[in-house]
């Protein structure tokens, strides 16, 4: 894959991508497309490891979910809802996204759970999917979703 | 495992649609290019090493090959030793000169070879 064909390839993706990192960041959108931007530079840099098995997605995922454990945005984990819109109000996160209490929300979870909901319910990944992208196995992620989509539905009062 | 059907709601409401895609794949452009130049210089790099080290290669071989057509020449009779220096008692060494003589053209050898590859590494350098 050349450089072309690797900017098509994330013209495609880059919606997914950043939606999905937009998630795991609680909604702060200028941490989001840092971890996004230097993914995709690590990504550009690994093409050779890449086998063109048409899960550009899956492959890209990876290493943005890696880049961003990572960076310091997975280690911000609020201890509750209250806490999270403090600071992200202090940090003047982008509030115009109408679904900020979700992202919010996402953020007081540890961040391997945040990313096995997020890759479920926003990115459609099923559990053996989210398996291989996190590499851990199918159980694991099952527990993960389990406590994640408890304590969620906890905060966010559904 | 089934998706629960309120979270699934909430999930896809959250959905983004981004509206500076452009503006991203620019910043993502000029991040490869800048890649793209730090990967030429790097081969650029490499190029030269692997150029310098064969050319000190060559001049290892060389100076070894030399060294191998002086080693039949070098002085063994005591009394010639003790003529061109002023080493008093040269008995102690007779039967390590050979061995002696050896090591420093090894030496010199080894000094050679590495002013070369430093010469060549600093004019690539300036």
């Amino acid at each position: 894959m050349d450089r072309d064909q690797f900017i098509a390839q994330v013209k495609i993706q880059q919606n997914a991508l950043r939606g999905f990192l937009l998630a795991l960041c609680g909604g702060n959108l200028a941490d989001a497309d840092d971890i996004a931007q230097e993914a995709l530079v690590k990504a550009y840099l690994a093409i050779g490891r890449y086998s063109d098995s048409g899960q550009f997605k899956s492959w890209l995922f990876k290493i943005a979910y890696n880049t961003f454990l990572n960076h310091t945005a997975s280690q911000k984990q609020y201890d509750s809802i209250d806490e999270a819109y403090t600071v992200a109000s202090q940090e003047s996160a982008d509030n115009s996204f109408s679904h900020q209490q979700l992202y919010l929300a996402l953020s007081t979870l540890p961040p391997k759970e945040r990313t096995s909901i997020t890759l479920y319910y926003l990115s459609g990944y099923s559990i053996k999917e989210i398996a291989a992208i996190t590499e851990v196995n199918a159980d694991a992620v099952k527990k993960q979703m389990s406590r994640g989509r408890e304590k969620l539905k906890n905060i966010i009062k559904l | 495992m089934t998706k629960d059907k309120e979270l699934e709601a909430l999930f896809a409401s959250a959905i983004t649609e981004f509206n500076d895609n452009d503006i991203f794949i620019d910043k993502l452009s000029s991040r490869l290019d800048k890649v793209e130049f730090l990967k030429r210089i790097q081969q650029e790099q490499k190029r030269s090493c692997r150029r310098y080290l064969v050319v000190a290669f060559v001049a290892g071989v060389l100076s070894a090959v030399v060294a191998l057509l002086l080693l039949p020449m070098l002085p063994t009779d005591l009394e010639i030793i003790r003529s061109i220096t002023s080493i008093g008692n040269v008995a102690l060494f007779s039967y390590k000169v050979k061995v002696l003589s050896s090591l420093m053209i090894l030496g010199l050898t080894y000094g050679l070879v590495f002013s070369v590859y430093s010469v060549l590494a600093e004019t690539r350098k300036l």
